[in-house]
């Protein structure tokens, strides 16, 4: 063998060790749609404490392991593996709704409770999408963890995608990240299309003062009746419930400042990188993710008109009226529908402010998606 | 489309409307829908009661806060701002409007407009930037 066919052949032996070798269109594709994702982080500022660790882990996701080495998230053995088990087994997502309790004020649903109705209003765009899902094919158990998209709760959809559908976890999540960061793109045009100039400039009455004692009652009160009614949202409402008992009772502040700081930082740090990395292209670019996205689409858009429209019922009954506005925010995108319900009120009344009254069906959803994970969970588990 | 025998194949069908009406179709989802209610509903009761129940609590075992909130209050002197205020606050108004304006009046916030929760709210508004759709 002469020196070049040596050097060629060493070229060519250095190019199989490179990932260059295994990198396909797919890849290539995921790692576009890695780096928008990014973008619109950086440059939109679309959830970016979502889509930062999340784009950067579909990158990382789609670069083709050299064989013979355990790299990626699926492969038995390798750190990402390690990483991804507490997707997998769904451990992030209660660690999640610990922090989200430890931030969540329930002051609001509590001065009004009425508002709690439009959070389970809101729920039947995870059950219509369900049915649609059984319509396009899906098992039953794949059609409960896509119907939960329109939840609008990342964790939630993890959670019981994780359980259900494993093999969809990754399409899935992406699916509810995307659809929650897109929240002030999809619910504004739902919520003008249905509602009257009139309807959107209702103020409804400041609320009331709710004491400290109604507040530590309130989710040891809740979780009984959530859990007794609907056990299989046990983990998640639970974790919920107990990281807003270390909030309210005041007496366990450090626990409750480190659930709502350091520890769900790091979980979303963890759960966002591997949720990205699960999404390598030979197991997401399929015919079955793209109907997963159209349906997290529709199912997303019914939860914001189930809310909706169902607020506009409540005043055909009521003196008291709602603003149908408000019932947007029952999906359960916390507090990124709260706010874009303010937003829309404050463009039509700039003194009209809504945040805090939407923000009663938004804790409200989160409540009522968790419940609805716990339903589909029990009864569709093999 | 043709198989191996040319024989016309009939594509593969996308819709299938049979599982709505399994035990896991529409019944599921009622039920499902069902359940999800009547959870809000009990805690939409449960709180409509919270008052009652804080009243016979109280009754019984008064809150510790709430009666040094019921303390006789040192008398309130009525609060009057310094006249920087004002300055400071037009002149941010006008850096943040750059129209003409006026200052007409300005109050202190009521006790009711006080009750959330000042960390929550703080949470809430800091947890996210506001952009008004149609920055440039």
């Amino acid at each position: 063998m002469n020196p070049l066919e040596n050097l060629v052949l060493k070229a060519s032996e250095l190019y199989q060790t490179t990932a260059f070798a295994e990198l396909q269109i797919g890849n290539v594709v995921m790692i576009l749609i890695g780096i928008t994702f990014i973008y619109l982080a950086i440059a939109k500022h679309y959830e970016p404490l979502l889509l930062v660790p999340i784009g950067f882990g579909v990158i990382v996701g789609n670069i083709p392991a050299v064989s013979g080495m355990a790299l990626g998230v699926y492969d038995d053995g390798s750190v990402l593996r390690f990483l991804y088990f507490g997707v997998e087994k769904g451990i992030y997502p209660p660690l999640i709704f610990l922090g989200i309790g430890a931030m969540t004020d329930f002051s609001t649903m509590l001065s009004n409770p009425r508002l709690v109705l439009l959070g389970a209003a809101a729920q039947i765009g995870v059950f219509l999408t369900f049915l649609g899902a059984l319509v396009l094919q899906f098992t039953p158990q794949e059609a409960g963890a896509i119907g939960i998209i329109g939840g609008a709760d990342g964790p939630t959809a993890i959670f019981l995608s994780a359980r259900l559908a494993p093999k969809l976890l990754g399409a899935i999540a992406i699916a509810a990240y995307s659809y929650m960061a897109l929240v002030p793109v999809i619910q504004p045009p739902i919520m003008k299309l249905l509602t009257t100039r009139e309807e959107r400039l209702i103020r409804m009455k400041p609320p009331r003062h709710v004491s400290r004692r109604e507040r530590i009652i309130f989710p040891i009160a809740a979780f009984l009746i959530c859990t007794l009614l609907a056990p299989g949202a046990l983990v998640l409402i639970g974790m919920l419930f107990f990281g807003n008992l270390l909030k309210e009772c005041t007496v366990a502040e450090r626990l409750a400042n480190t659930a709502r700081t350091a520890m769900i930082d790091i979980v979303t740090i963890l759960l966002g990188f591997c949720v990205g990395c699960s999404t390598s292209a030979q197991h997401f670019l399929t015919k079955q993710s793209i109907s997963i996205f159209v349906l997290g689409a529709v199912s997303f858009a019914i939860a914001t008109a189930g809310g909706v429209l169902f607020a506009k019922v409540m005043n055909l009954f009521t003196a008291e009226k709602i603003n149908p506005l408000v019932g947007a925010a029952g999906v359960s995108a916390v507090p990124d529908s709260a706010r874009v319900v303010h937003m829309i009120g404050l463009k039509e009344d700039p003194h009209n402010h809504l945040i805090m009254h939407a923000m009663a069906p938004n804790v409200a959803g989160v409540l009522g998606s968790a419940i609805a994970a716990g339903v589909l969970w029990s009864q569709l588990a093999k | 489309m043709n198989d191996d025998n040319g024989v016309a194949m009939i594509p593969e069908r996308m819709l299938d409307w049979q599982p709505l009406f399994e035990d896991h179709g529409i019944p599921l989802a009622i039920m499902g829908l069902c359940v999800v209610f009547a959870a809000l509903v009990l805690v939409r009761v449960f709180i409509g009661l919270l008052p009652r129940i804080i009243a016979i609590l109280d009754h019984f075992y008064p809150d510790p806060s709430a009666q040094s909130d019921s303390a006789p209050k040192p008398k309130v002197v009525p609060y009057v701002m310094p006249e920087q205020i004002p300055v400071v606050i037009a002149a941010a108004v006008a850096l943040a409007l750059k129209v003409p304006h006026r200052i007409v009046r300005t109050r202190e916030l009521s006790q009711e407009e006080l009750s959330w929760s000042l960390e929550g709210r703080r949470q809430h508004h800091a947890s996210h930037r506001i952009h008004p759709r149609d920055r440039r």
